[in-house]
């Protein structure tokens, strides 16, 4: 096993040597950004976009450009998510909170700084982490059950109430009504028609990113014109402004967040949407006094948290892909699809037929953060330009793209019935103060917390001890009933600073 | 006055500009532009791995880009219906199994079949019998004699109303025998859920799991095929015996996973026989047969008539094994579709009245 | 006053009836076709799951009406019911639901100019219908082109 890291030098050369290697890899970078910098387009979209060139490339040539439009468009969307509220891809949705808070305040270039540099750090410590664990994941993966997968589900439903602030009970009728929501379809364990009224279009429930396309693009669109007056300050245009001593501070919280972006990353069925308002809600209760405060309020926290769990997690579903050939998110399942059209075959004879595989892999990533950090900063520029337009030009342009976005995730025209649904959704909860957050979440993990807990359930029907019983899952079960009461405990102590 | 002229002129403009954008296009030109497949499962499976494949060797013969892309859900009526609704020109294709779309009319999902496409079918994979590799089991006759002492014993299939479960299923009732079956996330998640010991064996066709065997994380105990396999793992090569030298009755299970994709049947004569001449070009390339041999797969060439009497076949043991589990909520006597006992060609009006290959 | 108490509150009783809606469409979805045996049976039924979060919605709804009843929890609504406010949410729903029907090429245009109209008061009408055009070329002729994706 350890024997895969002694190639490193020898890929070091073979990827990093070539000059076409670098070259696609710059590429893939700079598409990646305007990508993920352009609400509606995901990185979804532009590797689909790339899978079509690949296979006339040299593998390492054809996994540069892959890895480059991989890690902008993961890192980029929180710039666009900072400076107009709108995340440039599901994954950017928690920096909504802080970076736009900041921006309102004038001080949408340092938003922009901890976004770039949060996303560079995330993703760097996700691939070290990659490269550490790759050849021990898969005892891992494999304890990893129905069971514990439902657990963690039911963790990230707990935290719902409390993830964006603001009235508690509202929180929860969001995470409920979220969930409920992303039940429509057809179910994965029966294949039981649910609330699909015969309409065949609904039988693949609604399309998660066309959801948020909708309640974060369009419900925004309609928000932020809804009144004459401009919701931020212009400030002062220029290049992000990076404040290193904030993020010296946030130390604890980076590494944090490394650790739970990949883990999320790695658990199946969650992938990266959800990873960013887990990391958020970490760091929001992990913050003590005028810290916690913030938090909504242009905490700079929040917001580097956020980025670097979401660059992290994507990073973090690479592992389960390449281990397993089983896709955790649908960047992981884009990325496979690449891998094939290589010749390389994801599962445990990847390391054995493809040796230092990893390691050109991991090396491809590091390379691409980095060249990410400064193509970022530069391009960022003319990004907060373009994003400092008064809302009442720029919205429009947001709105079709939303609705070019989201008939491209599908296909069909009902694509865009949905996005008028979830941005009339969405603008209602914005105008009522129910927090989008734990709809989010409640939309993103809901299938899989059904799913993972009935199929559990079939799989012990005869002995319940035995499921509950199970390692990984009492461990899981501990930490949950530990949070539940601390927060239970919050809750009080809360109540009583009320008074 | 002059600024609303203006619009109006502005307006005028871009009407005859979209207007540009659509012309209709002649089937002698077939292909002008990228072709679109829809994928009708996951990334990573054979139906994806091979419409990829497929797809490289084609668009590079005939000069253009194919794109591809996953639509999963509702067992394939989703994409089944994309392509369907998309514009008959042959620029929409769906790539799927070939019994995919023999279930919908009895699932209720949509008012589809075979039918309604012309299908090409590139690969077939016979079924395996796999353990983990760790497993006390070395043969599929100790593996039945632990199943008859525990009628409980969990089995791993790739999903309620999958072929795979279905044929599963049939193949423990052909022996008599019974289990406790644990519906997952197709037939890979299935032999991981193997590798991982929560469920004892699993069934499915053995190109979603080769690379598993060959690196000794499952054990193949049996083919349903009449040639035996040989898989070579790190410890060695062993062989994988046919299960139907000791058990006839499984027969019935033999030659059911095709693989290709189809094209809605009204798509212009003169495309469909382009389609089916880079189709037969590609399947006898060298690099289909190295795909086929590092997948466990055989390549085949199935168009025309005998595309449709085998999706046929598919339909009556795929509804059937759908209505007979109570997953059906309609029977396939409504529709017409015979039990496989009872299967002849064509078995009913629609398959009889179906729009004729072009010679 | 009781009167503006029960308007507060207007807004739990609409959420805990939407509760209670969910609830009976739950219980309409069919049964399992392969029924697990067993008291586990009722957990793994299809309809479980969103009955218990339709239940949950319903008593989450009830707890709001009564906080808001109370005055402990405002009702907020941040003007939403403004004609500019109308007009704008209206004619970008419209705007999607027109698209989904006869494509982006003709109501883009429409969309776009209307909107940059109402909601820049009627002021430079010549640079609203210049970002109109610009718009449309970038959004449904640019990026397509540049991501190959499907548009017009």
């Amino acid at each position: 096993m350890f024997s895969e890291w002694l190639y490193l030098p020898e890929m070091a050369s073979t990827f990093l040597g070539d000059p076409l290697v670098w070259l696609f890899l710059i590429a893939g970078v700079v598409l990646g950004y305007v990508i993920g910098v352009i609400p509606g387009l995901g990185p979804t979209m532009g590797m689909a976009l790339c899978l079509s060139v690949i296979f006339r490339l040299e593998y390492t040539q054809g996994m540069a450009l892959l890895v480059g439009i991989f890690v902008a468009a993961c890192g980029s969307g929180g710039i666009t998510a900072s400076l107009i509220n709108i995340p440039g891809t599901p994954a950017a949705a928690a920096t909504c909170l802080d970076g736009y808070a900041l921006t309102k305040q004038g001080r949408g270039r340092e938003a922009a700084g901890y976004s770039v540099m949060a996303s560079v750090v995330g993703t760097l410590g996700g691939t070290i982490l990659i490269f550490l664990i790759q050849p021990f994941v898969t005892t891992i993966a494999l304890k990893f059950g129905d069971w514990e997968t439902f657990l963690f589900c039911l963790f990230g439903i707990l935290i719902c109430g409390s993830i964006a602030g603001g009235s508690k009970k509202k929180g929860w009728i969001a995470a409920f009504v979220g969930c409920f929501l992303s039940l429509v379809g057809v179910d994965s364990v029966q294949s039981v028609q649910r609330f699909t009224f015969g309409n065949a279009e609904l039988l693949g429930g609604f399309d998660s990113t066309i959801a948020m396309l909708g309640l974060f693009g369009i419900g925004e669109v309609i928000y932020s014109l809804r009144e004459p007056e401009p919701m931020r300050t212009v400030a002062n245009t220029g290049f992000p402004i990076i404040n290193v001593k904030v993020l010296k501070k946030n130390i604890g919280n980076i590494i944090r967040s490394v650790f739970a972006g990949l883990w999320i990353g790695f658990i199946p069925g969650i992938g990266e949407s959800a990873a960013c308002w887990f990391s958020y809600d970490m760091a929001k209760r992990a913050a003590k006094g005028e810290e916690k405060e913030k938090f909504g309020n242009g905490a700079e926290a929040g917001i580097i948290a956020a980025e670097v769990a979401d660059n992290s997690c994507s990073a973090g579903a690479l592992i389960p892909a390449m281990a397993l050939g089983i896709p955790g998110s649908s960047t992981a399942a884009i990325f496979l699809s690449a891998m094939y059209i290589m010749n390389l075959r994801p599962g445990p004879t990847l390391l054995i037929e493809t040796p230092g595989f990893l390691c050109g892999l991991c090396l491809l990533l590091a390379v691409a953060a980095i060249l990410m950090g400064i193509i970022s900063f530069v391009l960022a520029r003319a990004t907060i330009k373009i994003l400092s337009i008064p809302e009442r030009f720029l919205m429009p342009l947001v709105a079709v793209l939303c609705a070019v976005g989201a008939y491209n995730s599908t296909g069909t025209p009902f694509a865009l019935i949905q996005l008028a649904f979830f941005g009339f959704l969405g603008y209602i909860m914005k105008l009522r103060h129910y927090p989008i957050a734990p709809f989010v979440l409640g939309l993103l993990i809901g299938p899989t917390a059904d799913t993972s807990l009935r199929r559990a359930l079939m799989q012990y029907s005869d002995n319940l001890f035995a499921m509950v019983g199970r390692p990984f899952g009492l461990g899981l079960t501990v930490v949950l009933v530990i949070f539940f009461i601390l927060g239970l405990k919050s809750d009080r102590s809360e109540g009583r600073e009320e008074d | 006055m002059n600024k609303k002229f203006l619009t109006f002129i502005i307006l005028a403009g871009t009407l005859l500009l979209s207007g540009c954008a659509s012309r209709a296009e002649d089937p002698a030109d077939w292909p002008t532009k990228g072709v679109e497949v829809k994928i009708a499962y996951t990334a990573g499976g054979t139906a994806d791995t091979a419409n990829r494949q497929l797809a490289a060797i084609m668009g590079e013969d005939l000069g253009q880009t194919f794109n591809l892309v996953n639509v999963t859900g509702g067992s394939g009526s989703i994409a089944g219906q994309q392509v369907l609704s998309a514009a008959a020109d042959g620029y929409t294709w769906l790539g799927d199994v070939a019994h995919t779309v023999s279930g919908f009319r009895v699932l209720d999902y949509a008012d589809m079949g075979w039918e309604d496409f012309y299908g090409f079918y590139a690969a077939t994979s016979p079924y395996v019998l796999f353990v983990s590799g760790n497993s006390e089991y070395d043969t599929y006759d100790e593996l039945f004699e632990a199943m008859k002492a525990d009628p409980n014993m969990k089995w791993g299939n790739a999903g309620l109303g999958s072929i795979n479960q279905l044929t599963g299923q049939l193949m423990v009732d052909t022996m008599g025998l019974s289990g406790n079956s644990v519906p997952y996330d197709g037939g890979r998640a299935a032999a991981v859920k193997v590798v991982a010991n929560e469920v004892v064996w699993s069934w499915c066709g053995v190109s979603d799991v080769i690379d598993l065997a060959e690196s000794g994380d499952i054990k193949l105990l049996g083919v349903c095929d009449a040639e035996p396999l040989t898989i070579e793992t790190p410890e060695g090569s062993y062989e994988v015996p046919s299960m139907l030298d000791e058990y006839p009755e499984l027969e019935s299970l033999q030659g059911l996973l095709y693989w290709g994709f189809r094209i809605p049947r009204d798509t212009p004569a003169e495309v469909v026989k382009k389609i089916d001449e880079a189709f037969q070009k590609a399947i006898e390339t060298p690099e289909w047969a190295d795909f086929c041999a590092s997948k466990g797969l055989e390549p085949v060439e199935m168009t025309g008539t005998e595309s449709d009497e085998m999706c046929a076949r598919l339909e009556s043991i795929y509804c059937w094994g759908l209505y007979d589990i109570g997953m059906a909520p309609k029977s396939p006597e409504e529709f017409e579709i015979p039990r496989i006992e009872d299967f002849e060609f064509p078995a009913n009006d629609r398959a009889a009245e179906a729009q004729a290959w072009p010679e | 006053m009781t009167g503006s108490k029960m308007q507060n509150a207007m807004e739990g009783i609409v959420v805990a009836l939407v509760g209670v809606i969910f609830m009976i469409l739950s219980l309409g979805i069919q049964k399992n076709p392969v029924v697990t045996q067993g008291p586990i049976g009722m957990f793994v039924e299809a309809k479980f799951i969103p009955f218990i979060l339709a239940l949950l919605i319903t008593i989450q709804g009830a707890r709001l009406a009564v906080a808001q009843y109370k005055g402990t929890e405002a009702s907020i609504s941040d003007g939403g019911l403004t004609k500019r406010a109308m007009t704008v949410m209206l004619l970008t729903l419209g705007y999607l639901v027109l698209v989904s029907f006869i494509g982006f090429s003709i109501p883009t245009p429409i969309y776009v100019a209307v909107l940059l109209y109402v909601v820049n008061e009627g002021h430079a009408l010549i640079k609203i219908l210049a970002i109109t055009a610009f718009y449309y070329v970038l959004a449904l002729f640019v990026i397509p082109i540049l991501l190959n994706l499907q548009v017009l």
